[in-house]
C-alpha cells in the first residue's frame, strides 16, 4: 500500500469482515506469510463487530488464534465480541523500566557481577515458584481490585510508582469475584515472582539517545544504569484465560458464531459471559501490575544491598510500566466518529501520542513511553507513542523483537554453555534458573529488534527515544 | 501399541503429536508429553489422585485434560509419577494420576501455561488407530 504497510484483502480467507493490515518491511512481511502468521491476521478479520482492519505489528509471528503482534478493535454496539485468546493466557504480561542515577563506567561495571548474582538469588523465578508476598484470601481480593495500590498500602514501593504505570497501576472495572477459586489457588502464591520462559530481568546501560526531549522527560541519559523486567499475571492469569476460553468455546454454537480457528472463540461484548470475562481479566491485569511492582521492589532491595545506599539515593525511579497482552475499552475516532471499542492487543503495546489525557503529566508533551525488550544479549529500546498511531493502529505498536525460530531449533544451533560463553565474551553477565534451556531464548531465535523498531517508526506507530544494551541478564 | 508423543515445532510455543490404539492411550500420551515439557515426569513416584474431566467433543476433552493436569501440577507444586486413563466415554474421561511433591527438585522447563485450541484435533485414523495434535502455550 505504502512503505511499511501491507494489505491482506477481504476474501483471503472465507468470512473476513475487514481487510488485514500488516506493518512491516518487505522481508518481515514475506517471513510472516511463510510463518502462517498472515493467515492468522486474516482469521482475526472474521471476528464479529471488528472495526476497520485486523492489524499486525512488525514483530508479527505465528501465535495461536491471534498472531503475536495482533491488534483488533471491536464495537460492542455493532455486535462486537471479546476473545479471551485475543488477550492470551498471560494476561497483562508486560514490561517495566527503572532508571537510576548510577553511571556504568563510574559505578556499575565493577559491581555488575555481584549485582546480577544478588538479583538471581533474591528474585523468585522459574516454573511455579512461590512469590515474595504471602496473601490471605482478603488480600488476594484486594490485589485483584487495587493492583499496585495494594502493595503501596502495605508500604511496599513508592507512592509515585503508580503514576508511571499504565492506567495508574489499576483497572477500576476489575471484578475480583469473577476470578475463579482455581485461579486464586494456582496463582496467588506466585505474586512477586518472575516466572519462566521468556520472562527476564536485565541490568542495562543507556547506549544511545534519539530524542533528547523525550529522554529528558523520562530521566534517561547516555551511560546510565537501568533495569528492565518482563513478567505477567503468572498462574492466576493463565487459569483465568483457560476458565473463560473453555466456557466461551462451549457457547459458540448457541451464539451462532463461527470462527476459522477454535482458539478465536469469542462472545458478544454485551453477553453476560463477556462481561464476566472482562471483569476477571481486568482483575488478573491488576495482579500482573502488582506482580511487577513487587519485582521492582526486589530490584531496589538488591541495589541497596550491593551499593550500600538507599534506593532513593540511587535514584531508582520507575520510568514506565506497560502491558502487551490486554484488551481494554478505549475511545477512538473512526471515520470521524468517536466510538468506544474493545481493543485487543496480543503481543502489541499501547502507543499514546503527545497530549493524550491518560498520560502522566511529565510525559504528556512527549508521548507514552513504550518499553521494547530485545532478545537476551541484544539492545532494548524505549520508544514514544505517536498521534499517528492513534489513527492507523488504534494507538498500538510492537512489543519486542518477535520470535523467528522455534525453541527446538534454537537449542540445535548452540549449546547453553556456548551461548553463555558468547554472552560473557560480549561483557554480559548471566544468571539463569535453567542453564540447559538458555539456548531457547538465544538472540538468534528472535528477529532483529532494531529492524522492528525502525519499521514501527517508518510506519508512524512510534518513535525511537533511547537504546539500551544489556550488561546483566537474570533469566526466569 | 501404547500411546506415544512427539514434539511439534511452533515459532513461539510447542505442540504435541499423539498416537495410540485408543482414546485412552491418546490421553495417556498427552499426559506424558506434557510432563516431559514441564520436566516433571518421575515414573513410579507419588500417590494416586483421581482425575475426571469433560469436554464438548474429543478435541475439547483433550484440552480440558491437559488443563486439569497443568492445574494439578501447579496448585500442588507436584511432579507426575504416572497416569492411567481408565475410560473415555460420552465426552468424559476418568483417570488416575500419580502426584509426588516437587520439593526442592529443580524442574528443567520453561513452564506450560495452558493447552490452546489452535489447530487442535483428536480423531480415529482410517486404520482404526487414533491420533491427535495439540499446541500448548509456554
Amino acid at each position: 500500500m505504502e512503505p511499511f504497510v501491507w494489505r491482506v484483502p477481504v476474501g483471503a480467507v472465507p468470512g473476513m469482515r475487514v481487510p488485514g493490515i500488516v506493518f512491516a518491511t518487505e522481508e518481515m512481511a514475506t517471513k510472516a506469510v511463510e510463518d502462517r502468521a498472515v493467515e492468522q491476521v486474516a482469521n482475526v478479520a472474521t471476528l464479529p463487530g471488528i472495526v476497520t482492519a485486523s492489524y499486525a505489528m512488525p514483530d508479527i509471528h505465528w501465535g495461536y488464534g491471534f498472531p503475536i503482534g495482533g491488534v483488533a478493535a471491536t464495537d460492542p454496539d455493532r455486535g462486537g465480541v471479546v476473545s479471551p485468546g485475543g488477550v492470551g493466557f498471560d494476561i497483562a504480561c508486560g514490561v517495566r523500566l527503572l532508571r537510576s542515577d548510577l553511571e556504568w563506567e563510574r559505578d556499575g561495571r565493577a559491581r555488575v557481577d555481584r549485582l546480577v548474582h544478588t538479583l538471581g538469588q533474591r528474585v523468585p523465578r522459574g516454573m511455579g515458584t512461590k512469590g515474595r508476598m504471602r496473601l490471605s484470601r482478603d488480600d488476594v481480593a484486594r490485589v485483584l481490585g487495587e493492583g499496585v495500590r495494594f502493595p503501596l498500602s502495605r508500604g511496599i514501593g513508592w507512592e509515585e510508582d503508580a503514576e508511571f504505570c499504565e492506567d495508574g497501576g489499576v483497572l477500576e472495572d476489575a471484578r475480583p469475584e469473577r476470578v475463579s477459586d482455581r485461579a486464586v489457588v494456582r496463582g496467588a502464591p506466585q505474586l512477586g515472582s518472575l516466572g519462566a520462559g521468556n520472562h527476564f530481568l536485565e541490568v542495562q546501560v543507556v547506549e544511545e539517545i534519539f530524542d533528547d526531549r523525550a529522554a529528558t522527560a523520562m530521566g534517561l541519559f547516555v551511560g546510565q544504569v537501568c533495569v528492565m523486567l518482563h513478567s505477567g499475571s503468572r498462574g492466576l492469569g493463565h487459569q483465568t484465560c483457560t476458565d473463560f476460553l473453555r466456557e466461551v468455546d462451549g457457547l459458540m454454537a448457541s451464539l451462532g458464531i463461527d470462527v476459522p480457528d477454535r482458539q478465536l472463540a469469542c462472545a458478544p461484548l454485551h453477553h453476560e459471559v463477556a462481561e464476566r470475562y472482562l471483569g476477571a481479566m481486568f482483575a488478573a491485569a491488576n495482579f500482573a501490575r502488582a506482580n511487577r511492582h513487587l519485582l521492582a521492589d526486589a530490584v531496589r532491595e538488591c541495589f541497596e544491598s550491593v551499593f550500600q545506599r538507599s534506593a532513593r539515593d540511587l535514584g531508582l525511579f520507575l520510568v514506565y510500566d506497560v502491558a502487551h497482552n490486554l484488551a481494554k475499552m478505549e475511545e477512538h475516532v473512526v471515520d470521524g466518529e468517536r466510538r468506544t471499542l474493545c481493543v485487543h492487543r496480543k503481543g502489541a503495546t499501547r502507543s499514546l501520542g503527545p497530549g493524550h489525557p491518560d498520560l502522566p503529566a511529565s510525559y504528556r508533551e512527549v508521548g507514552q513511553p513504550v518499553i521494547i525488550p530485545g532478545s537476551m544479549g541484544t539492545s532494548s529500546y524505549v520508544l514514544v507513542g505517536t498521534e499517528k498511531a492513534g489513527s492507523r493502529s488504534f494507538a498500538s505498536t510492537c512489543h519486542g523483537a518477535g520470535r523467528a525460530m522455534s525453541r527446538t531449533r534454537a537449542k540445535k544451533v548452540m549449546t547453553a554453555a556456548e551461548l553463555r560463553n558468547s554472552l560473557e565474551e560480549r561483557g554480559i553477565t548471566v544468571a539463569a534458573s535453567q542453564w540447559r534451556l538458555l539456548a531457547e531464548e538465544a538472540p538468534y531465535a528472535y528477529k532483529d529488534v532494531s529492524q522492528v523498531v525502525d519499521a514501527c517508526e517508518g510506519a508512524g506507530l512510534s518513535r525511537k527515544a533511547a537504546r539500551l544494551r544489556p550488561v546483566g541478564v537474570v533469566k526466569g | 501399541m501404547t500411546g506415544r508423543f512427539e514434539v511439534l515445532e511452533h515459532t513461539a510455543d510447542v505442540g504435541l503429536r499423539l498416537t495410540g490404539d485408543s482414546p485412552e492411550e491418546i490421553l495417556e500420551a498427552a499426559a506424558e508429553g506434557l510432563a516431559a515439557l514441564q520436566g516433571a515426569w518421575f515414573p513410579g513416584e507419588g500417590e494416586h489422585h483421581p482425575v475426571e474431566v469433560a469436554g464438548s467433543d474429543l478435541p475439547g476433552l483433550l484440552a480440558a485434560w491437559l488443563d486439569e493436569l497443568i492445574y494439578l501440577q501447579e496448585s500442588h507444586d507436584a511432579v507426575f509419577g504416572g497416569v492411567t486413563v481408565r475410560r473415555v466415554e460420552d465426552g468424559r474421561a476418568e483417570a488416575v494420576a500419580r502426584l509426588a511433591p516437587r520439593r526442592d527438585r529443580d524442574l528443567e522447563s520453561v513452564g506450560v501455561k495452558a493447552a490452546t485450541l489452535h489447530r487442535i484435533r483428536f480423531e480415529r485414523e482410517p486404520n482404526g488407530t487414533w491420533s491427535a495434535n495439540v499446541y500448548v502455550d509456554v
